[in-house]
């Protein structure tokens, strides 16, 4: 078996395509994680919005230290104010390790979605329940635009609870991301955003394509 | 310019290399298609075994991108009758149909689309993305209101809506179409871990009316065992054995997620079995997030997760540290077995393991040397 593996990102590359998200500096232990982890690939990746991007975070590799799980966590949820009574709504995917971590930290409940079979969020739960009037609190580990928290979104819609907050650690198109919060009046952040060197490009566009490689790995089924 | 063909104008603006040229080729080339025209890719032909040989590396990628664009589209259109198979594909979709449907008055917003055509919202725009894909559908997002992008039908969305309105009533479904793309959505689901005759079913009923899904799901099954996919083997018992193991597997593992939930035998295994000071590693391609999220909301620290997509990041290492002994458990008898004859990263963990386990299925074998665990 042949695998075309993508290779760990460099700490130059990293640097580059990675940045904090604007308002805020990138704590110095989740930067080092990210250095560290191996969790930034560079290859040539599908993502499920459809575009091709030439690097990918694997937040699993990042969960793994509890530490740095823990900061993510903790400097997520300094970014909004938690109701005591709010449940954290997570998708069957490697966002329940950040659902979970911050969970516990607020101490609140945690409800889990399914996800489809394309590893997309899907619109019931697997675990846990939203009862109505509710806060809710969505989290995923990244997203593009977070378009993709949608469903989780109309979820929380369809139970009669309110979505009080949306925390992902990466929003790819952070721009696009803190517009969507806008558009929808919801209270969240993220911590990682996509530099403009970043490459990330419609299928038609995608210069790894007219290159002719290397071969197309799914992202989700990395994660 | 105005005299000479599309395709010559195409090849002339092409060869400039300028910027503004460059805009005006992909806009043209997206006209000609839009039109269903596919002069353009013998065009983008011309200029790439002519001019393009001396020209910038920018410039020669661009019009391969150009190319597999054209000839993508035009592969995708018989020759004979071009509408009918988009037609057809429209009929075949109930979503696609009930949003071509609805938008024959003008264009809307998505969620208005999502009332009148009672679809949700996730589902109205996973449709109006492969509709827009399809060309069927044009979005623009409206000066007053940014929220939404107003979607409507294309010039082609409304020619292959009174096609569709025509052939109204007659449910004439492709059936080698249908079986084939059955086929392979039963082989993704497979992969996936989800086959089962059910997922099918549930799969279908995103494409199909509900009265052609089980006459589809029991052609496409007899054709995939038939076709040798997969699992699918000539004993069909063990099969749908294997299917139901995974779907009991699935179940047992989505309980998991409750501290108290039913037993999974392999976190017994962990709890009885595991070498002093070592792992129980699991081998699961098909429910791996669910093995993830289980152990870890188990607290079951001697127990890990092995997916390849560990050996493609570099992970396998962290996961299990190469001085800890451990057993390896497989959760699916086919993995199992093909991981001792293939050539895979796994077969070096395969020769550390003290011991190998696997789900078994009744009435089948497994490999030598590998021990069996019962599923309930
Ligand atoms: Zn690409």
């Amino acid at each position: 078996m042949t695998l075309h593996a993508p290779r760990v990102a460099t700490d130059q590359e990293i640097r580059d395509v990675v940045v904090a998200q604007p308002r805020r500096g990138l704590p110095e232990l989740i930067e080092r994680a990210l250095l560290a982890s191996g969790a930034l690939l560079r290859g040539h990746f599908s993502l499920q919005v459809g575009t091709h991007s030439e690097y990918f975070i694997r937040f699993r590799a990042l969960a793994r230290d509890p530490e740095v799980l823990g900061a993510i966590a903790e400097h997520l949820l300094a970014t909004i104010t938690v109701p005591t009574d709010a449940i954290v709504l997570v998708p069957e995917s490697s966002g329940y390790f950040l659902g979970e971590a911050i969970r516990a930290r607020a101490g609140i409940t945690l409800a889990v979605a399914r996800t489809d079979s394309e590893r997309r969020p899907a619109r019931s739960l697997l675990h846990g329940g939203l009862p109505a009037g509710r806060p809710v609190i969505v989290v995923n580990d990244v997203v593009t635009t977070g378009a993709s928290l949608e469903p989780l979104l109309d979820l929380v819609a369809d139970c009669g609870a309110t979505v009080a907050a949306a925390l992902v650690f990466g929003a790819l198109d952070g721009t696009g991301f803190r517009a969507m919060l806008g558009r929808r009046r919801i209270a969240g952040d993220h911590l990682i955003e996509a530099s403009p060197s970043w490459p990330v490009a419609d299928p038609a566009r995608c210069a790894a394509c007219a290159a002719g490689g290397p071969p197309l790995l799914p992202a989700a089924e990395l994660n | 310019m105005s005299t000479s063909s599309p395709t010559e104008q195409l090849v002339e603006l092409l060869a400039s290399g300028d910027e503004k040229d460059l805009a005006e080729a992909a806009w043209m080339v997206g006209g000609e298609l839009a039109n269903r025209r596919h002069d353009t890719v013998r065009a983008v032909r011309r200029y790439l075994d002519g001019p393009a040989a001396g020209a910038a590396p920018f410039l020669r990628g661009f019009a391969l991108a150009l190319e597999q664009v054209t000839s993508g589209h035009a592969a995708a259109e018989p020759e004979a009758d071009e509408l009918a198979p988009i037609a057809r594909a429209v009929q075949l979709r109930a979503g696609w149909r009930k949003v071509i449907e609805t938008l024959a008055p003008g264009p809307m917003r998505p969620s208005e689309i999502a009332a009148a055509a009672e679809l949700s919202r996730g589902r109205v725009s996973h449709v109006l993305a492969a509709l827009e894909r399809a060309g069927l559908v044009e979005r623009t997002r409206s000066e007053g209101d940014g929220r939404e992008r107003w979607a409507g039908l294309s010039p082609l969305g409304g020619v292959v809506l009174e096609e569709v309105a025509h052939a109204r009533g007659d449910v004439a479904i492709d059936l080698d179409a249908a079986v084939v793309a059955t086929t392979y959505m039963l082989a993704k689901l497979l992969s996936r871990g989800r086959a089962s005759r059910s997922s099918l079913e549930d799969a279908l009923a995103e494409h199909l009316e509900r009265p052609a899904v089980a006459r589809i799901a029991d052609v496409a099954l007899r054709a995939a065992r038939d076709a040798g996919l997969a699992v699918i083997t000539a004993d069909q018992a063990v099969t749908l054995a294997e299917l139901h193991l995974r779907d009991v597997l699935g179940d047992a593992l989505e309980h998991a997620l409750d501290p108290d939930g039913p037993a999974v035998p392999v976190i017994d295994l962990a709890r009885d079995c595991a070498p002093t000071g070592g792992l129980v590693v699991v081998r699961s391609e098909s429910h791996r997030q669910r093995w993830d999220i289980a152990i870890a909301r188990r607290r079951l620290d001697d127990l890990r997760l092995l997916a390849s997509a560990d050996w493609l990041t570099g992970e396998a290492d962290r996961i299990v540290e190469p001085d800890r002994p451990f057993v390896l458990v497989y959760d699916s008898p086919p993995l199992a077995r093909a991981e001792r004859v293939t050539d895979s990263p796994a077969r070096a963990l395969l020769g550390r393991a003290e011991s190998v386990y696997c789900y078994r299925v009744p009435g089948t074998t497994l490999p030598d040397g590998v021990k069996a665990l019962e599923v309930a």
